[in-house]
């Protein structure tokens, strides 16, 4: 133990004659304390252990043992601390500067330090060695079992060989593995009850008024589960697998058709009821329907035919005619036309400026959110009351990393039509707002990849043509035409020629962001090439596919 | 989306190409704004809204979440004074109420009066607590309901049954309900907006809030409420880049429209003209909104009127003289969320610090739409989400107590919109713990609400999950005709 600095490290100590122990991070603030409730007697040998369990909660983590039995008494105070390594070293019978806490004459002997918790039979046995020379010495016969299984433990801790060789490895995969388990952050995982579970009706749905006891089963408009099949997840998997069953796959292609058309060929996607719409191809539906559940449940299978389908590679081009007779484009007369979904296009934009990061995984990421946002709704006790932006990476990864508070979401995903992720949600709604047009043109987020891919282009082209198509083509897939091209010449000498003027404007349009504007490049043409990736990135035809 | 409404939808942008000529009017009809002039043609679910002459076209729902005391506001209990600290514990066992976790373990249940005077005010001579001073010089423009009462313990759900009327999450609210029956009033700002007003006593016990209670749920999304931000750009992303000025801005959309429109020329997809006008939208916004939050035109007499808290940002009298300008400029629905009303202890020196942030703030509003006219069609509504136990959770001393929630009985007022002021409505018996008179359930409210802007509770549906939807739900709701004129 360290007295020098907060204290950190651990210690073995009486205090009034009793044994106790800390495991210290920083005193008092972060550390863990035990003391046995009784004395131990003068004069006497006796066996003292200490266990500390840093995974537990602080008042589980440290346990102590004299003469192989468990001993009661709080820790105080009882917080497990972040670390106890130190640089000084361990020392017998005091702390570092020689405070000794061995109050009266003491005696230490065979003193041994376990890289594992032993288990309590472990302990126990260790602190009974004593008594093993004496076990011996009876005859296997009349030995009781416990007798038995002590030795042989004695045996395999202490004695032979191979079985300590093995220990020692076993030692060392289980460090390893703590290692790994360190890395990662554990999640919840389901279980099945052991005992049939229930829910109670609710009558009116008000949560006080319980009535009948219910077990699980289908709904009696839907086919029953299959013969024999338990009532768990197991058997719901079975019953959805079924090929009699006639829901599951419609629902899912209707929904897959959906994600490529914008609606389904039912458009009301989660409702498949009497109240729900009609299918405008039922012939359709029922086809995909079975080429699914016939192509062994083959979701790659149905996205490609739909994918390479004539329906969807249709041209999205709309005449006065398709509007007149197919307004919504329910028959199909065209390509479908859908705005992103919120996380598509921010990805996009950064992918498309080579600000992506590529990490895959990990914790939850936050990256630029305007002030205020946790704060207006959060509870003073809250957790997450103060938004804290992330730096560096974690501005720049996939949109599916961001942090989500439920109760106050990322506030550009949720002016794109995100759902809240507090109910289900079966399908986004699509809607077209000003506050969607400031969003995708003032996010710092969205300003920094322009001037990200403005960037791009002017380091990686020469002449307004192919930079222009850079922009373009990694924007929309493809290059503009002359047409198109003379309109944002036209928007570029504006600026360029603006910019020039005004150098300090300049300065201040491309100075967005964490990253920094590259020096090489003149700040009025990279603030100039900056409006008109915006320019493209806001484009109906950006946004939409 | 619901395939009644993309009909409703469809139907409307067909009759609008053949009619506008240009196709243009469309734009909005599909934005989060709506036009000018649809205010009262715009159909809900098949329904023209509103169905019979409004006793209010606006209106602006003040909302104290915490749940503020009846005892210690609205309703004025003497008596107690003589049964200070006698256990309720047998009374309340009769009586069957569920209590919150927090007082069901109590030993006793002692009787706590309210530790603040009561004035008679006005030609009516409402009773009102001296902790509202200035409710008390406007006691005569004041509805008083007595006699609210609704299903929910907690403030979740309570908060969710009074602004959307359901406790289960996933209803639409209030303001999104009127949004989407009666539509858009102006063409540069939401129909809906929100405000959050700051509390000031550090003390102040608060509860978590979210856009559940503005929300739109099913309704299309253009119906939730928007927050007006007092905390940087008052909507977000409002401010243009650094370094893009106004000429830059405009330089770069002029492009955008020019390039979209080429696409609309090839695809002609209406989204396309709609994304346009939307641009052209946000462009105005960006000199409507700040204009709207700029207060630096305000008389210093206004200012008067509100308190000098309203020169400060985020306040409550800032937000209610906000909400004012918002009304004016064609906005249809402002609900103001005050938070820290939960006084489950110190309650004395706690209410009294939330009454002060309110007090003259919305003494402040309605004299200010009073003298401008507007109070006669601009419904407001003040309340929390429950109200408070006659006994006091935790210790009961001479100077201090607390108030466990009570769903049986709390206070609220309205004014304008049609209201008789000056009346008190319904009535609680001698510990405000039953109503012995006239109960209004939220459903009520909601019902009143909506008839007061000229909707039959009934009529305004949405078809979800199988049920069209309205907000005063299933059970039977009553539209209460006393509290008007």
């Amino acid at each position: 133990m360290d007295p020098a600095n907060v204290f950190r490290g651990w210690d073995l100590y009486l205090q009034g004659g009793r044994p106790g122990a800390h495991i210290i991070d920083s005193w008092d603030k972060s550390a863990n304390k035990l003391i046995s409730p009784t004395a131990l007697t003068p004069g006497k040998w006796h066996h003292v252990m200490i266990v500390f369990d840093g995974t537990l909660a602080g008042h589980e983590a440290m346990s102590i043992y004299v003469d192989g039995k468990r001993t009661g008494g709080g820790a105080d105070p009882n917080t497990v601390g972040g670390t106890l390594e130190t640089t000084v070293p361990l020392r017998l019978g005091s702390r570092e500067g020689g405070e000794s806490k061995l109050t009266g004459n003491v005696a230490l002997q065979d003193f041994r330090f376990y890289r594992k918790n032993l288990t309590e039979a472990e302990i126990s046995s260790l602190a009974n060695n004593k008594m093993i020379g004496v076990w011996a010495a009876i005859p296997e016969n009349q030995r009781t079992p416990a007798q038995n299984t002590a030795l042989a433990e004695h045996y395999f801790t202490s004695v032979d060989a191979p079985a300590l060789e093995m220990l020692r490895e076993k030692d060392k995969l289980m460090a390893e593995q703590a290692v790994l388990r360190g890395r990662g952050s554990s999640s919840l995982v389901f279980e099945e009850k052991k005992e049939q579970p229930f829910a109670h009706i609710l009558v009116r749905g008000a949560y006080s008024s319980k009535g009948e006891k219910v077990f699980p089963d289908t709904p009696a408009m839907l086919p029953p589960m299959p013969e024999g099949a338990p009532k768990n997840r197991l058997g719901l998997a079975k019953w959805l697998n079924d090929p009699k069953n006639p829901l599951p796959a419609r629902v899912t292609m209707n929904r897959l058709w959906s994600n490529f058309f914008g609606v389904g060929i039912v458009e009301t996607a989660g409702d498949f009821g009497i109240m729900g719409g009609r299918p405008t191809h039922p012939k359709l539906l029922d086809w995909l329907a079975s080429e699914f559940v016939s192509s062994g449940w083959d979701y790659r299978h149905m996205v490609k035919i739909i994918a390479t389908s004539k329906a969807y590679r249709q041209s999205g081009s709309v005449s006065p005619e398709k509007l007149e007779k197919d307004y919504a484009n329910r028959l199909i007369s065209r390509g479908s036309r859908v705005r992103l979904d919120a996380e598509q296009i921010r990805d996009l934009s950064l992918a498309a400026s080579g600000t992506l990061s590529p990490k895959v995984g990990g914790a939850p990421v936050k990256p630029y959110q305007p002030e205020g946002i946790w704060e207006a709704v959060a509870m003073p006790q809250s957790n997450t009351k103060n938004y804290k932006r992330d730096t560096g990476e974690a501005l720049y990864r996939r949109s599916i990393y961001t942090f989500w508070k439920r109760t106050a979401a990322p506030p550009t995903m949720e002016i794109l039509d995100a759902p809240t992720r507090e109910t289900f949600c079966l399908q986004r709604p699509r809607s077209n707002t000003p506050l969607q047009a400031l969003a995708l043109m003032n996010d710092p987020q969205f300003v920094e990849t322009s001037r990200n891919l403005a960037n791009k282009a002017l380091t990686e082209q020469k002449d307004f043509d192919t930079r222009l198509d850079l922009i373009s083509q990694r924007l929309l897939a493809r290059k503009l035409d002359s047409a198109e091209k003379a309109v944002v010449k036209e928007t570029l000498g504006a600026a360029l020629a603006h910019y020039t003027a005004k150098p300090e404007e300049a300065r201040l349009a491309i100075s967005t962001g964490e990253s920094k504007a590259p020096e090489t490049i003149p700040a009025p043409e990279l603030a100039a090439w900056s409006l008109i990736a915006s320019q493209i990135f806001n484009l109906d035809e950006t946004v939409t596919r | 989306m619901n395939p009644v409404d993309i009909y409703n939808q469809a139907y409307t942008r067909r009759q609008f190409f053949r009619k506008s000529g240009t196709g243009l009017g469309v734009a909005a009809m599909a934005s989060l704004l709506g036009e000018k002039g649809f205010a009262a043609s715009q159909p809900a679910g098949g329904v023209a809204f509103p169905q019979f002459a409004p006793k209010a076209k606006r209106a602006i729902y003040i909302s104290l979440i915490g749940a503020p005391s009846q005892f210690e506001t609205f309703d004025y209990k003497p008596e107690l004074v003589k049964r200070y600290k006698e256990d309720l514990k047998k009374y309340l066992a009769e009586q069957g109420q569920r209590l919150t976790g927090m007082t069901s373990g109590q030993a006793a249940f002692p009787i706590a009066p309210a530790r603040v005077k009561f004035t008679q005010h006005g030609l009516s001579g409402t009773w009102i607590s001296d902790f509202l001073p200035w409710h008390g010089k406007m006691a005569d423009d004041l509805c008083v309901i007595k006699s609210m009462h609704t299903d929910a313990i907690n403030h979740e759900p309570a908060n969710q049954l009074i602004c959307t009327g359901s406790m289960v999450n996933g209803k639409a609210s209030m303001g999104s309900w009127l949004s989407y029956g009666l539509g858009s009033m102006n063409n540069d700002l939401p129909a809906f907006v929100v405000l959050h007003a700051k509390h000031t006593s550090p003390y102040a016990n608060v509860q978590a809030i979210s856009n559940r209670l503005w929300g739109s749920a099913y309704l299309p999304g253009k119906h939730a409420g928007v927050s007006l931000r007092s905390l940087g750009d008052p909507v977000l992303f409002l401010k243009d880049n650094p370094g893009v000025s106004k000429e830059m801005r405009r330089k770069m959309l002029d492009g955008l429209g020019k390039l979209n429109m080429k696409s609309y020329d090839a695809i002609g997809d209406p989204e396309i003209q709609n994304r346009v006008q939307q641009y052209e939208m946000a462009y105005r916004m960006q000199s409507s909104v700040p204009e709207l939050a700029d207060l630096s035109g305000e008389a210093e007499h206004t200012y008067q009127l509100y308190g000098e808290d309203s020169k400060t940002r985020g306040s409550f009298a800032n937000s209610a003289l906000m909400a004012r300008r918002l009304l004016e400029r064609g906005v249809r629905f402002v609900q103001i969320f005050h938070r820290g009303w939960d006084q489950h202890d110190s309650l004395p020196r706690d209410i009294a610090s939330q009454c002060k942030d309110v007090d003259q703030g919305c003494y402040g509003l309605i004299q200010d739409l009073k003298m401008r006219g507007m109070l006669e069609d601009t419904l407001v509504i003040w309340g929390g989400e429950f109200g408070r136990t006659v006994y006091s959770q935790g210790a009961l001393t001479d100077d201090n107590y607390g108030r466990d929630h009570h769903p049986r009985c709390f206070s609220i007022w309205m004014a304008g919109g049609g209201i008789k002021g000056g009346q008190v409505y319904g009535e609680t018996d001698e510990m405000s713990y039953n109503i012995t008179q006239n109960p209004v359930h939220i459903r009520d409210l909601h019902a009143t609400i909506l008839y007061a802007l000229g909707i039959q509770h009934e009529m305004l549906t949405y078809k979800f999950q199988g049920l069209d939807q309205r907000l005063t739900g299933v059970e039977p709701a009553k539209v209460i005709k006393d509290l008007f004129a």
